[in-house]
């Protein structure tokens, strides 16, 4: 009995000192980072690529000028504005009225038990109110999105997880899908934006994680189009070769929630525009 | 006129001796693809499924709806082949995904 007692102190003990935080992964991860580019600020990550190519920080600076995504930008405005059929608005579904809440999300609601994102609760709000929801990917709901991060510029991302085992479990469910291998490549999102930003894929710089996604949704030259960041998940899983999981679906939420986690106390400077 | 008929019988010959074989090509088919498509279901379960796997299923088929057996069986073990790997690497990754957590 007494050993039996000493293994599962012990057992205890050993599980305590693996045990990483969420917090202590995001000090980590802003060590990782700072060790590999000692010349970029902090702040500077919030502009994803651009923080650690002057070239081509150069070049967005010129498209920011006459950014691509204000059209959508003003599209979006005038679909958060414009009531449903019963008279009401997004802004009777969210805090706030919707303006200056981007740096909330996702978060945890520790009524349904999952993690909630921006995207998903603007479609719940349309079926609340007796619409269709969009697609989760692109088109209006990238819009709408798109004009809710503008409206949030400038405040810190303020992602909270709850004293909730269920919360943790969602965090540690995105962080395991973040360093997975997957796909035919056999490739994690780690082994491109932790373990090789700055490297080059084809003609393509690799952006660093920290700060991805602050600037999202963003308008993208490649697709010529909005997208949110489900729709960059998507893409990234097709890049590796593996069939991407579903758009809202809760695997990509749970790494939404790790994901923007790691990137906590950063300015929202979405929505975007990138190569 | 005798040697139309013999053309004919010589034909007849050939399509005889070869029916058995397309029969168990398409037999071969039916098993090779079945067995891909439970490997694919399994790696999609684990939410590992590779995109290229759904391709090769459907190349087969078309290979198989051309008659082209051989061709159908070919891309459905690769298919098969693909979908075990894709759930070797669900199962390594279980673990092995904690020792590249930047610490």
């Amino acid at each position: 009995m007494k050993m039996l007692i000493t293994i599962l102190l012990g057992a205890a003990l050993v599980a305590g000192l693996a045990w990483a935080s969420p917090e202590d992964d995001r000090k980590a991860f802003i060590e990782h980072y700072q060790k590999r580019f000692p010349k970029v600020a902090l702040d500077d990550y919030v502009n994803g690529v651009y923080a650690i190519d002057e070239a081509a920080y150069e070049q967005w600076l010129e498209i920011e000028e006459f950014a691509p995504y204000e059209l959508a930008m003003a599209e979006g405005k005038e679909l958060f504005e414009t009531p449903f059929a019963n008279g009401k608005t997004y802004a009777d579904c969210f805090p706030n009225g919707g303006i200056g809440i981007r740096q909330d999300y996702p978060y945890f609601d520790t009524e349904s038990g999952q993690v909630k994102t921006l995207e998903l609760e603007i479609n719940e709000c349309r079926e609340k109110n007796g619409e269709k929801p969009y697609g989760y990917k692109k088109g209006p709901i990238a819009a709408i999105s798109a004009y809710m991060a503008f409206t949030s510029r400038g405040n810190k991302l303020n992602i909270v997880i709850p004293d909730d085992p269920r919360a943790l479990a969602a965090y540690e469910s995105g962080k395991e899908f973040y360093y997975s291998k997957r796909g035919q490549l056999n490739f994690s999102c780690a082994d491109c934006h932790v373990y090789n930003p700055g490297m080059m894929v084809r003609a393509d710089k690799l952006s660093p994680a920290l700060g991805h996604p602050t600037h999202f949704p963003v308008y993208r030259s490649k697709w010529d189009d909005m997208g949110t960041l489900h729709r960059r998940f998507d893409g990234c899983n097709k890049q590796v070769r593996a069939k991407p999981l579903p758009a809202q679906g809760e695997d990509y939420r749970n790494l939404e929630y790790f994901v923007t986690y790691m990137s906590n106390g950063m300015e929202v400077n979405g929505p975007g525009a990138r190569k | 006129m005798t040697k139309q008929i013999l053309i004919a019988g010589a034909a007849l010959l050939v399509a005889l001796s070869a029916a058995p074989a397309q029969a168990a090509d398409e037999a071969g088919y039916t098993a090779s693809c079945a067995a891909a498509e439970e490997a694919r279901k399994m790696a999609a379960e684990l939410h590992y499924e590779w995109n290229t796997v759904a391709p090769l299923i459907g190349k087969a088929g078309a290979a198989a709806k051309a008659g082209d057996f051989a061709k159908a069986v070919k891309l459905c073990d690769e298919a098969r082949l693909q979908s075990e790997a894709s759930v070797a690497q669900a199962k390594k990754q279980a673990d092995a995904w904690r020792a590249a957590v930047v610490k």
